[in-house]
């Protein structure tokens, strides 16, 4: 496997305040690798500097120092640009325009004839799920979820090898969600590379190989979601029981779990350091029965939220 | 091995065939797509429904102006086309790119395998287009107008065509002013600073006037400077011309077409220095 981003000290400022004086700083020392054929996902809060970053490796900014490699190459370079497909965070398109006018425009632009345009059009339109009448009509009558739809059409149309997504997901329904999940996982079947920015922890753990957890522009934990998960402090899962009396409410409290007892039901959050059948196996002894049990906080969210606030402290 | 089998299966069935477009195929493709998005704006409609009612009220204005019905007609028909024809150009130059920054619908567009220069030369062109077809509309209104007013009007038509022309040339001069003020400032001044470049290029003799006629040796080289500087607009007008039925010498209209050309190519060299420097964040 080779690498296909390469990212090294990447570092970009904006000039701030009166007269430009001030500057922030959006990415800071930014140094990391994408291999090929894996799904990356850039993680990280509002502000932390994920769609600069995506920036910076599309060359819509210039850094302030570091660089940026695609295939080896610079991004600048027309020919390197011509195997990536790039989904903005919030995708915008020519409201003139209808969907397929935009496929068909940017499929000239990559130099493909009116047959080939003609049949990637109508592979991409399937592959992302959008119905026929709402390529039809022009962008400015379109819903922000079928907006993503055209734009992951538009990003996969020249079949890139590399995918770019800022926030793919946004603005979609849940079916609409777990279609564009399977879609990348296909994809990635398929040997695409995805790069994908998001602020859901949920979604990079479904479908990334590796993570990038980045803090105000700052890279703080990279590895595989496992990895990262397992150096952490575990998740939180919610047991919902019945049975339980006082005193066996009072010892799963004693235990570290937060226990919220309606009438007969008794809500039990536990933290998962320990094996979640250790719980249910408690429970049952405390004279409990467990109706539920169901994830509260993964335990790479809850590595995520001690990474922030770990930054946080450190950085006062 | 497996991964490389299921990669096999997976790729091969509807890829495309990414041939390395021509710089020449990349702008006919912006530019097409610059038209038509273009002539669909309700503005342009309106601007050139509002050039056809000042033309056909010329009619009017023919009638109290007894036998000089011809030369109003062509004077203000004319001067009409001259006018809103700039003020659709600006305001198609200024829309233009400045749009797609504000809506950052260009930042997809850029990440596709385009030079920054070929989306400048793109889109212009695809207003050049769109200048001429209105410009075409405008001039046939004032023919059918002329053929009103005057049985002559017939001797009148060899000269229109190189008037127009010109009057095209001096819109194309307007967007391209424009599209490169659209790089650094905001709509408004982009209009404002395109309009007044158009107004003192109609005007740029003034400056040799005040250079010959002031007394500051500064105030001197600051006239002589704007008055080389700007573009002159009165080379490339022969309305008076085609009014006082005078003969157009090509040579004169091959001089002004060059100056022209030129002045163009350096605002649009200009405007693509600005775009290429310019980031979007």
């Amino acid at each position: 496997m080779s690498a296909v981003i390469v990212v090294e000290n990447l570092t970009k400022d904006y000039a701030s305040g009166r007269l430009r004086r001030r500057s922030y700083r959006a990415v800071d020392h930014l140094t990391l690798e994408v291999q090929e054929g894996e799904i990356f996902g850039l993680l990280g809060p509002n502000g932390a500097g994920k769609t600069t970053t995506v920036k910076l490796l599309l060359h819509l900014i210039r850094p302030t120092s570091g660089r940026v490699r695609l295939f080896g190459r610079s991004p600048e370079e027309p020919a390197v640009r011509a195997q990536l497909g790039f989904l903005p965070e919030h995708p915008a398109f020519p409201e003139a325009l209808t969907g397929r006018e935009l496929l068909d425009y940017f499929g000239r632009l990559f130099g493909l004839s009116r047959a080939d345009r003609a049949a990637r059009i109508a592979a991409v339109l399937r592959q992302v799920g959008i119905p026929t009448a709402v390529v039809d009509r022009p962008m400015r009558q379109l819903s922000r979820g079928e907006l993503t739809r055209i734009g992951l059409a538009q990003a996969l149309l020249h079949d890139p090898k590399l995918l770019i997504l800022d926030d793919p997901m946004g603005g979609l329904d849940p079916e609409g969600r777990r279609q564009v999940r399977d879609l990348l996982l296909r994809l990635r079947e398929g040997g695409k590379t995805i790069f994908l920015s998001t602020a859901v922890v949920a979604e990079v753990e479904a479908i990334c190989d590796r993570v990038a957890l980045l803090h105000r522009g700052r890279l703080r934990a990279c590895g595989s979601p496992i990895e990262l998960a397992a150096s952490g402090e575990g998740g939180t899962v919610e047991i919902l029981a019945r049975d339980l009396d006082a005193r066996a409410c009072a010892s799963l409290r004693a235990r570290g779990c937060a226990v919220h007892a309606d009438r007969a039901l008794v809500r039990i959050q536990a933290p998962t350091s320990a094996d979640v059948g250790e719980w249910v196996d408690v429970i049952q002894q405390l004279g409990g029965r467990v109706i539920a049990v169901s994830p509260l906080r993964s335990p790479l969210e809850r590595f995520f939220a001690n990474a922030l606030t770990a930054s946080e402290t450190l950085e006062g | 091995m497996i991964a490389a089998h299921r990669r096999a299966s997976v790729a091969v069935s509807s890829a495309p065939a990414v041939t390395s477009s021509s710089s020449f195929g990349r702008i006919i493709a912006i530019a097409s797509t610059a038209t038509c998005e273009l002539l669909r704006e309700r503005v342009l409609r309106v601007l050139i429904l509002f050039a056809l009612l000042l033309i056909v009220m010329t009619l009017l204005l023919g009638e109290v102006s007894v036998g000089q019905e011809r030369r109003i007609v062509l004077d203000v028909g004319l001067g009409a086309i001259r006018a809103l024809g700039t003020v659709m150009a600006v305001l198609m130059g200024v829309r233009l790119l400045e749009r797609e920054i504000e809506r950052r619908t260009i930042a997809v567009l850029l990440t596709k395998p385009v030079r920054r220069w070929e989306v400048i030369i793109g889109k212009f062109c695809g207003c050049a287009v769109v200048l001429l077809v209105s410009v075409g509309i405008m001039t046939a209104g004032l023919v059918v107008v002329l053929a009103l007013v005057t049985p002559t009007w017939t001797t009148e038509l060899p000269l229109l065509p190189p008037v127009v022309f010109l009057f095209w040339l001096q819109f194309l001069l307007a967007a391209a002013f424009a599209i490169a003020f659209s790089m650094f400032s905001t709509p408004t001044l982009s209009t404002i600073f395109a309009l007044s470049i158009v107004l003192i290029g109609h005007a740029s003799r003034e400056f040799l006037y005040w250079a010959e006629t002031v007394r500051s040796p500064a105030l001197a080289f600051l006239s002589r400077a704007l008055y080389y500087g700007l573009p002159n607009l009165q080379h490339l007008n022969f309305t008076a011309a085609i009014v006082h039925r005078q003969e157009i010498a090509w040579s004169a209209i091959g001089m002004a077409s060059a100056y022209a050309t030129l002045y163009l190519a350096v605002v649009l060299l200009l405007a693509a220095i600005l775009f290429h420097r310019r980031e979007f964040p």
